[in-house]
Parts: structure tokens; sequence; C-alpha cells
């Protein structure tokens, strides 16, 4: 449960990075990037729980009360995980500096789980499984951005 | 004779042989002591230049020409200052001060392999920062270093509240580093 979880972690966190990035570029509005991470935050949390719930379910020998706790455990750890994203576009003003700052703090999470998954591998790159984690979610990131300039653009264009 | 010569060479040659051995676990010794401090001195040197290298182009944002005008004692004061007051300066909304510490220290520990060098490499690089803002004071200009701390206190910070959260971050971040990336 728990390499799942991790696993699961990593692209919860470069899902809430994208989202963020795409909203705030498209947007500029703090309450809508803080209601995406919320969203994103429970909709990952339910996903990652729900599927938990269901592989063990197919194993009739674990209890139906260890199913629901491991399930209720998955949702809490990715939610919280997401959502402490939020804290920077509550302690700083500009968006674009909570953003700026939430990017750095979600990659250099991303490098510690991804670090992690390494070390349970059996040919241990550690150092190359970060790099490839990171550079992945900074392409990602990159696109995502260009994507939410895009639509705010179409927006302009038709008048909307 | 003829045995006892042939015992005498046998008896050379295994002292030889010993020698050699205890010649070789000496030399085995200290490559591994130089082997160890020269990874954490490149640590500590990679911890701190990365600091550095954020703090001059993140935080100062400062190009290659603007450094060059730059007042000088001023602007060595601030590379080693801003580091240690993170609280201070983060108020202000200096956020990459956070990423230069936490990447700095998280590299250092990557280098050194082992958690306990990590949190070293985090204390030392701390040490020499604060050892570097004073060491600039007192060879070029002491009263603009007292001018910074008086900055400092005046925006209604703690400079021990700021020193504890600095070193924390550098330890905390070198220790997740070297937890990764040891044997």
């Amino acid at each position: 449960m728990v390499s799942a979880t991790i696993q699961g972690l990593a692209s919860g966190i470069i899902v809430a990075l994208a989202i963020m990035v795409g909203l705030s570029s498209g947007t500029e509005a703090k309450v809508v990037v803080l209601s995406g991470i919320v969203v994103v935050a429970f909709v990952e949390g339910f996903s990652d729980a729900f599927s938990e719930y269901l592989s063990q379910r197919t194993d009739h020998t674990v209890k139906t009360r260890k199913v629901w706790k491991e399930a209720s455990i998955v949702f809490a750890t990715k939610a919280a995980i997401i959502l402490q994203f939020i804290l920077p576009f509550l302690f700083l003003s500009k968006i674009e500096e909570a953003t700026q700052f939430a990017i750095f703090w979600g990659l250099f999470i991303l490098s510690i789980v991804s670090g992690h998954i390494a070390r349970q591998q059996v040919n241990r790159r550690i150092v190359r499984t970060m790099v490839l984690y990171v550079g992945a979610a900074i392409i990602i990131i990159t696109i995502t951005y260009f994507i939410g300039d895009f639509v705010a653009y179409i927006f302009f264009l038709l008048g909307i | 004779m003829a045995k006892a010569s042939e015992a005498d060479t046998k008896k050379s040659d295994e002292k030889k042989a010993d020698k050699e051995k205890i010649g070789k676990k000496k030399t085995d010794k200290k490559k591994t002591v130089k082997g160890k401090l020269g990874k954490l001195i490149i640590g500590v040197v990679a911890c701190i230049g990365i600091v550095e290298m954020i703090i001059l182009l993140l935080t100062l944002q400062l190009s290659t020409g603007k450094v060059d005008s730059y007042i000088t004692t001023t602007l060595w004061q601030a590379i080693f200052i801003i580091p240690l007051h993170l609280p201070t300066f983060l108020t202000s909304g200096m956020w990459s001060i956070t990423a230069a510490l936490t990447i700095g220290a998280f590299i250092g520990g990557l280098i050194v392999k082992k958690i306990k060098k990590g949190i070293l490499v985090g204390i030392i690089s701390f040490g020499l920062l604060l050892l570097l803002q004073f060491a600039v004071g007192f060879l070029f200009d002491f009263n603009a270093l007292i001018a910074w701390y008086s900055l400092i206190s005046s925006l209604g910070s703690n400079v021990i509240l700021d020193f504890l959260v600095s070193i924390g971050i550098l330890i905390t971040a070198g220790a997740i580093g070297g937890a990764l990336t040891r044997e």
C-alpha cells in the first residue's frame, strides 16, 4: 500500500502543478487557482482511494474494516500533499510569486518522492530517476502554461 | 647451509609481504579518509555555490553587467546576509531564498551520500556563510554590516529566529539528500 501511495503521490503532484500553472496563466485569478487545487486534491485523493479499495476488495482474506481504513489513509495522504500548495497563495500577495514558489516546492517534493521510488528498485539510479521525474514535470508544466495562455487568448479574441 | 639460507630467504620474503600489506592498509586508510573528507568538502562547496548563484540570479536578479556596476561591499554582504535571514526577507516576498537554501543543501546532501554528513554539510555551510558575512564586514566596511543588521531589526525581526530557521532548512534538506543517496 505504501509504495502504491508514493507512486500515486508523484502523479498527483505533477497534476496539481500543471493545473495550477494552467489556471494562473489563463485566468490570473487567485480564487480560480485555489479552487482548482482543492478540486484536484479531492479528485486525485478519491480516485486513488477508490482504486486501492477495489484492489483490496479482490482479496477476500482482507477484512472490510481494514480495506476502508487503508483507502481512507490513501485519500487523506494524497489530499494533504496536494492541498499544501494552497499555502503559498495564502501567504504571498502576488499570484506570480505564489505560483513560482509552489512550482519550486512541488518539484522539490517530487524529487524526494522519485528518489524514494528509485531506492526501492533493483537498479538504483537515484539521481537519474530524480532528474527524469523533475524533467518530465517541467515539460508538462511548460506545456500547460502555454495551453492556459492560448485558451485565455482564444477567449479574448471571441470577446468572452 | 643451503636449507638455512632457503629458510632465511623465505623469512625475509614473508617479512617483505607483511610490510607491503601494512603499507597497503595505511594507503587504503589514507585514501578512504581523503575520499570521505573530499566528498564533504565538495558537498559544502556545491551547497554554498548553488545558494549564492540562486541568490544572485533569482533573488537579486543581477546580470553580469549589473554585478560589475554594483557597490561591491554591499553586494558581497548582501549575498552572505540574505540567506541567513530567511523569515525577514520572506515577508517582503523574496521566496527564492527558501529555494536557494533548500536546493543547495539538498544537492550537497546528495553528493555526500550519508544522512549525518548531509547534516554536517548544512551546519558547515551555515557557519561559512556567517563567517564570510562578518569577514566582509571586518575587512571592507563594518558600518555597512551594522546598517544591514539595523535594517533587519527595524523590520521587526528576531536575528536568532532567522538563524534558527535558516540552519534548520539547511540541515533538513542536507539530511534528506543524504538519506536518498545513502548506500
